[in-house]
């Protein structure tokens, strides 16, 4: 999971990074020896286990989490990109969550009608490097009231610490339509309090396509580029 | 009626001013001393061919010397009452129900014609479900609350009302099963194949709807509003206990009371409504009336705690289904709830939902651990105390007998 820090030519770089090729080649450099294919077939065994387990949100049995978090250190240690903070063009964009250790179950599932009357869809950032923030929209679908889909997001700041932690600050939230915020007003508290970001987050793996990161909860999230449209 | 045993409560207990009325004045002062004289109960019999006890006869089995004669009688009668129970012999519901068992013919006739008459289809479904393998627990019981009500008018006989009653009583309850059995989508009730299973959701759904309908279109004939209120709040509670139930899945922090409320809703509601119901129809005061209800309550209650003990205790062969089915789904029942006060693991097996393997087996462990079986053990004996001291007004006879029964078979289905 070390990340490891070049003690030279990274650090310099200004965090406002240009999309400069020589940024790219600098992270390029600094990877442990990897080849195209290892790395295509490592990303393709975490998306098998992936299978059917739908992001991890409702439980996962232990031996498969197990094997997925084992395969997802083994990812990071093949980082090519150690100190994702100068390499903030990379971060930018829209991403989808693929895996987390976050779960929904027991009461809180049933109290927020995940499990009877309401789905969960797409799971997706916007991380904005201008105004470094981060955008999470987590989209719901009911399958009453004709198939109505809508969604809860929250907004948050985030503040560069180091080469691979940011602080995240908590700034607001929306829940659209109306119709779903009359389901979750109950156990607003609730729901904020699974999806609600603060706090701090390590980027530990980090490319063109793929980033993990940990936070200060000991979860961990595994996301994927989604192409600009 | 031809005559048939019961047991009278000991000293404690007491024969009440309704007892007193019913039996001569003269015999009302011999159980009177009788009961000064006696610790156990006795055993009676009536012979009741006129329906009102004008002779009252005793059993006796060993004889026994003392002094008084009907004093040896009587304690005769309380020697054969021990030995039964001593030797502990298992009531089966048909010895328990026969006081009313032609009742329940002419019900079983009339529910097929009701049920049928209207369409083939829902004929044949009603084939399916009145056909043998239901208890009739509850038009029992029905039964039993009109006759033993009526014996307090002097009556031997039981009104149209009264079968009208259990007839309705009946429908709501397999009505409601039709539609359970398509929500938990089971295969299996009774033995037989589910509605659903073999004729498809829409016929179970729409056979259910049709029932409820029925009973509500032959609750609202009886016209006696008191009657009408109190049945259509039934239907009214078992959604909410069915609604109850899915919001608080796997929710560890229900408390017991929230689970008798919702036992109350699915199970005494019906049991405690008709009940009541029956002794309205049969005239009588309006303590005696709560009383009944009191009893179908607690009996429900009783009834539903050993159901859920029961989803614990017995394996799966015995119940069609693997043990613990309640807690798999998230339903936490009393014995859950007993445990979760012992067994901190317990807790967190609930809350992942059983993902894991052997977590479930596990948790089953944990509930039996925890003693929870047994203080469920406890609260349906408290329950079922409950009811039998609601039976205290009714008269002595085979009907309150058979009620007083009821309430150790319910209990004994644990063993």
């Amino acid at each position: 999971m070390a990340a490891a820090i070049n003690a030279g030519a990274c650090w310099a770089w200004p965090s406002r990074c240009c999309n400069s090729i020589s940024t790219r080649l600098a992270c390029k450099e600094e990877s442990l020896a990897l080849t195209a294919p290892e790395l295509r077939d490592l990303k393709s065994s975490i998306k098998d286990n992936l299978k059917g387990i739908n992001r991890g949100i409702f439980g996962v049995q232990t031996p498969k989490k197990i094997a997925i978090e084992e395969l997802i250190m083994e990812l990071e240690r093949l980082n090519p990109c150690p100190n994702p903070m100068e390499n903030l063009p990379k971060l930018d964009g829209n991403w989808q969550l693929l895996y987390s250790t976050i779960s929904i179950l027991g009461s809180k599932r049933t109290k927020l009608g995940l499990r009877d009357f309401i789905s969960l869809g797409d799971f997706t950032q916007t991380i904005d490097i201008a105004k470094m923030k981060a955008v999470n929209t987590i989209e719901f679908t009911v399958p009453a009231f004709s198939m109505f889909r809508g969604s809860l997001t929250i907004t948050a700041s985030y503040r560069i610490t180091s080469p691979t932690h940011v602080d995240i600050t908590y700034e607001s939230s929306t829940i659209v339509p109306n119709q779903l915020m009359n389901l979750f007003e109950k156990n607003y508290d609730l729901l904020l309090g699974i999806f609600n970001p603060a706090g701090w987050l390590e980027i530990t793996y980090l490319d063109e396509s793929w980033r993990v990161g940990r936070d200060d909860k000991e979860n961990i999230f595994l996301l994927e580029k989604l192409p600009s449209s | 009626m031809t005559s048939t045993a019961f047991c009278a409560r000991g000293s404690d207990a007491g024969l009440g001013y309704q007892q007193r009325r019913a039996i001569d004045h003269r015999r009302s002062a011999k159980c009177w001393s009788r009961r000064r004289v006696v610790a156990e109960g006795a055993t009676i019999s009536f012979t009741a061919d006129s329906g009102s006890p004008t002779s009252l006869s005793v059993n006796t089995s060993s004889p026994i010397p003392a002094g008084d004669a009907t004093n040896s009688r009587f304690l005769n009668g309380v020697a054969s009452y021990v030995q039964r129970r001593e030797r502990r012999e298992k009531l089966s519901l048909n010895e328990i129900i026969e006081p009313v068992s032609s009742d329940l013919d002419a019900l079983n006739q009339n529910l097929q014609s009701i049920v049928g008459v209207q369409n083939p289809l829902l004929m044949s479904a009603a084939e399916q479900i009145f056909g043998a393998g239901g208890k009739r627990m509850r038009p029992a019981i029905v039964f039993l609350v009109s006759r033993a009500t009526m014996q307090l008018a002097r009556l031997n006989t039981i009104h149209l009302q009264h079968r009208r009653l259990a007839e309705i009583t009946e429908m709501i309850h397999t009505a409601s099963l039709i539609h359970d059995d398509v929500l938990d989508e089971s295969d299996v009730r009774r033995g037989k194949e589910t509605v659903h299973q073999l004729y498809g959701t829409r016929i179970a759904v729409l056979a259910g709807d049709f029932m409820f309908a029925q009973s509500s279109w032959y609750l609202a004939n009886l016209d006696n509003l008191e009657v009408i209120k109190l049945i259509s709040q039934v239907i009214k509670d078992f959604a909410s206990g069915e609604i109850q139930q899915a919001s608080s899945l796997f929710d560890s922090d229900i408390t017991l009371d929230n689970y008798l409320d919702k036992s109350y809703y699915k199970t005494a509601s019906l049991i405690a409504a008709s009940t009541r119901s029956a002794a309205i129809f049969s005239g009588a005061d309006p303590s005696v009336c709560d009383k009944m209800f009191d009893y179908g309550k607690y009996l429900g209650l009783a009834f539903q705690i050993v159901d859920d003990i029961l989803d614990f205790t017995q394996s799966t062969a015995q119940l069609g289904k693997p043990a613990g089915s309640d807690l798999a789904k998230g339903n936490l029942t009393a014995p859950a709830l007993f445990a979760l006060d012992k067994e901190p693991e317990l807790r967190k097996l609930i809350d992942s939902e059983f993902t894991d393997e052997g977590s479930l087996e596990s948790a089953v462990q944990l509930v039996k651990r925890g003693g929870g079986i047994d203080r469920a053990m406890e609260l349906a004996k408290q329950k079922a105390e409950l009811a039998i001291q609601a039976l205290e007004c009714l008269p002595v006879g085979a009907a309150r007998s058979s009620l007083e029964k009821m309430v150790e078979y319910v209990l004994e289905r644990v063993f």
